[in-house]
């Protein structure tokens, strides 16, 4: 277990090498906040005639909150394990006597603590300060921490899918360029997902993006029934244990081709 | 003349390498069409929920947008991988070659890349731009027309001149990605911001995309004018140009720092 | 051509920043510390000579050849190439000169040679018969047809290297400044890179510089070494020259240990050691 605690501890330090690149990503984090805000804000108070789906006041709370959660769920697990497998350097990895995923895991966690000191509980302040009303939903604060646990390991583990396809590509910025894209949009960070027309809406239901940051989102700042809070973590859930196969299954394969093919 | 030769030669050699793996200069191409194509999609979506933005129909918003983009993705096919590459170029040390050629490091930056991948942005801009120019009824005059290409064309520099600039920090700083991508990244970076009218902004997020990165100039300004909306005052939207040339002033003298710097403590 | 140098000097202000340090206020964290790289080192190399430089690792050697080359700007001191400087006649310069950096390849890495070649006959301006005319001479010399038509990635170190010298050439310069070019590479190929080296030298009269660790391309190729120690100009002059100094100063030391071989390797060591001055 304390080889693993070390890793955790590696991936604090790695995140604060740079602290000029930290200050720059806090930074964007707000001016995109501010950009979001601005948006939707306008979006509506020129709209006033009409009636969208959801209202202004929820709107706004889910872009906050999405935001604010995507600097703890945002993963560069992808780009990390794409360049120790381009470099070779993963053949060392393996070496060791340790568990590589659970390893690439713990520096994630290591990773996540200080998105969650730096950019999260800064970001929750200056919105609290800026904001002046409640954007949190009190009465489904502990459904919404466990939702959001869910969703940050079904993006690890999306990552970690994602990432280990670099066993079979050459270039992999690509894919990854195209999986961001669509991420972006399906996964509801951008635009809430219940404003999507029909057709958009019936696919992304087949899909894991939405488990990321939708179903997260809705339960943190929505009033919702509970059975529809309980068919959402269940939904989460089945995300969760399907991916995970599929991360062993990939992993295993991979792991075949370059003991195999020696890289 | 020599240097269209050069060019042609250069893009020969680049599409040469490219296609050594074609599989991935599909992907690439792909990718790109994919990223541009989400981002239509999502608005797409936003103005199927909603009518106006700040008095802006969905086509008003479309023109400018494709207005900025287009001066976008002419200048990114000249000068963004260059100025991203610059970076890697100076911790490895290779920069040290493009400096004993007998032609300037920059103009052999430029030329020896082709970014076939900003090509699906250009179309998807062009198409777009067609689009909400058939839906949109301004009446072109010969004055209309030669403000629309100036405005296209201060656009193009403003765009040149702010990757520039980023790029060249490069020559000071180890890691200056996160620093370009707050300024010039298409998710999250400032530039999203001149993606809509830029009166949902505050007055000082005006101020500073109109006067200090003057990403408004690209497409707001110029498009708002055409379309009559009231600006005030008036004459901001003819100093584009001379923002732009401020601008490519500033960007060659930082360029050239950014070289001397270089000749003075070397990689 | 001819190059002239006088007072050289190079300053390097580097950073210091505690390794430790990850605070995120380390911005204002800043101390400087100077290090004189090159210290007023003047010497003249005459049109066609082999001049070889010597040093260590941190001598000052890479930096005098980057300064030389254009690359760096000197703090004070004059560099002059055939009268030319490379603050007013940078392009003149660039045409007439020629770089290999043995670990920095030139070539384009995915295509073949034969397109880097046609790229640079582009860009300096080759007229089509002077850059057949020495395709052909290159071909003779260094096999290039064997490989010119792969791209660099498959080609071995040795090949590299022939292909990076034969890019180098093409547009006919007149100095020739070659920074380890023997490095890694096996002992048939070295000597065929010697034999163009030499070659190309005394049909085409090409002054040519040459920094290497390896001792024995200096003893091969220069008539000439120029010793650079802690950014300071230890010895300028002719190999038999420096053998016959070390004989004198070290007359004693050479007669009792009789089997302590002569070499210009035995020299340069003990140069490094301090004994030599």
């Amino acid at each position: 277990m304390k080889k693993y605690v070390d890793y955790i501890i590696i991936g604090m330090k790695e995140h604060l090498v740079y602290p000029s690149a930290m200050w720059a990503k806090f930074f964007s984090k707000i001016l995109y906040l501010y950009l979001q805000f601005s948006i939707w804000n306008a979006l509506f108070s020129s709209n006033s005639q009409i009636n969208p789906v959801v209202n202004q006041k929820d709107t706004l709370n889910y872009i906050v909150i999405a935001t604010i959660i995507s600097a703890l769920i945002e993963c560069n697990t992808i780009e990390w394990l794409n360049a120790q497998i381009s470099t070779g350097n993963i053949a060392m990895e393996l070496i060791r006597p340790i568990d590589f995923l659970k390893m690439v895991f713990s520096r994630h966690l290591g990773d996540s603590v200080i998105k969650i000191v730096f950019y999260c509980i800064p970001l929750c302040v200056i919105t609290v300060m800026i904001m002046q009303q409640p954007i949190l939903c009190h009465t489904q604060i502990l459904h919404g921490v466990l939702s959001i646990l869910l969703a940050y390991c079904i993006q690890f583990l999306y990552s970690l899918i994602i990432g280990l396809l670099a066993f079979w590509l050459i270039v992999t910025w690509p894919l990854n360029m195209l999986l961001g894209a669509i991420y972006k949009l399906l996964s509801g960070a951008w635009i809430p997902v219940t404003m999507f027309p029909d057709l958009l809406y019936k696919i992304n239901l087949f899909l894991p993006f939405r488990a990321i940051y939708a179903i997260p989102v809705t339960i943190m700042t929505s009033q919702m029934k509970a059975s529809a809070i309980r068919e959402a973590i269940i939904t989460q859930f089945m995300w969760m244990i399907l991916l995970y196969c599929i991360t062993e299954i990939v992993w295993t394969i991979g792991k075949r081709k370059l003991i195999v093919q020696g890289g | 003349m020599n240097y269209i030769k050069l060019y042609l030669r250069f893009i020969i050699i680049y599409m040469k390498g490219k296609l050594e793996y074609h599989l991935s200069l599909l992907l690439e191409l792909l990718a790109n069409t994919i990223l541009i194509g989400v981002y239509f999609t999502g608005f797409y979506v936003i103005f199927y929920n909603f009518n106006t933005i700040a008095g802006w129909n969905k086509y008003e918003v479309l023109f400018m947008f494709t207005t900025s983009w287009l001066a976008y993705s002419f200048s990114c096919f000249f000068f963004w991988s260059p100025m991203r590459d610059i970076g890697e170029l100076v911790r490895s040390g290779k920069f040290d070659l493009y400096l004993t050629r007998p032609i300037s490091p920059f103009t052999y930056l430029v030329l020896q890349q082709f970014q076939y991948t900003f090509l699906p942005r250009l179309f998807f801009s062009v198409f777009f731009w067609i689009y909400s120019l058939q839906k949109l009824s301004i009446e072109w005059t010969v004055r209309k027309i030669s403000y629309y290409c100036i405005s296209l064309l201060s656009a193009f520099v403003i765009f040149s001149a702010i990757t520039v600039i980023t790029g060249t920090i490069s020559f000071w700083t180890v890691k200056s990605e996160e620093i370009v991508s707050l300024l010039t990244d298409n998710n999250y970076g400032l530039k999203n911001f001149c993606d809509y009218p830029i009166q949902i902004y505050s007055k000082g997020m005006q101020l500073l995309l109109t006067f200090i990165i003057p990403y408004a100039l690209t497409g707001y300004y110029p498009v708002a004018n055409l379309l009559g909306k009231n600006l005030q005052p008036f004459w901001l939207p003819f100093i584009a140009p001379i923002v732009a040339f401020a601008m490519a002033v500033i960007a060659y003298h930082f360029w050239n720092i950014g070289l001397k710097r270089y000749g003075s403590t070397g990689a | 051509m001819s190059i002239e140098v006088e007072n050289l000097t190079k300053t390097y202000n580097i950073k210091k920043r505690s390794t430790t340090d990850n605070s995120i206020w380390y911005f204002r964290a800043k101390k400087y510390s100077s290090m004189t790289a090159v210290n007023n080192i003047s010497f003249s190399i005459p049109t066609g000579n082999i001049v070889g430089f010597i040093g260590a690792n941190g001598a000052g050697k890479s930096t005098t050849i980057k300064m030389l080359t254009g690359i760096l700007t000197p703090d004070h001191g004059r560099i002059s190439i055939n009268g030319l400087n490379y603050k007013k006649h940078r392009r003149q310069i660039m045409l007439k000169i020629g770089v290999v950096f043995g670990q920095r390849s030139v070539l384009c890495w995915d295509i073949p040679v034969i397109e880097s070649f046609k790229l640079f006959k582009d860009m300096y301006r080759i007229p089509e018969k002077a850059y057949k005319e020495n395709i052909e001479l290159f071909s003779d010399i260094l096999n290039l047809p064997e490989f010119i038509y792969k791209p660099p990635r498959l080609l071995s170190l040795g090949q590299r290297m022939k292909a990076d010298l034969a890019a180098a050439l093409l547009h006919n310069p007149e100095i020739l400044f070659l920074d380890e070019p023997t490095i890694g590479i096996d002992v048939l190929a070295k000597a065929k890179i010697r034999d163009f080296v030499r070659k190309i030298n005394q049909e085409r009269k090409i002054t040519i510089i040459l920094t290497t660790h390896d001792i024995s391309d200096i003893e091969a190729l220069c008539k000439k070494m120029i010793i650079i120690d802690k950014g300071t100009l230890l010895y300028n002059g002719t190999l038999e020259e420096l053998k016959g100094e070390y004989y004198l100063s070290h007359q004693k030391e050479v007669y009792q240990n009789a089997a302590m071989e002569n070499t210009l390797e035995t020299i340069i060591k003990n140069i490094y050691e301090g004994d030599f001055l």
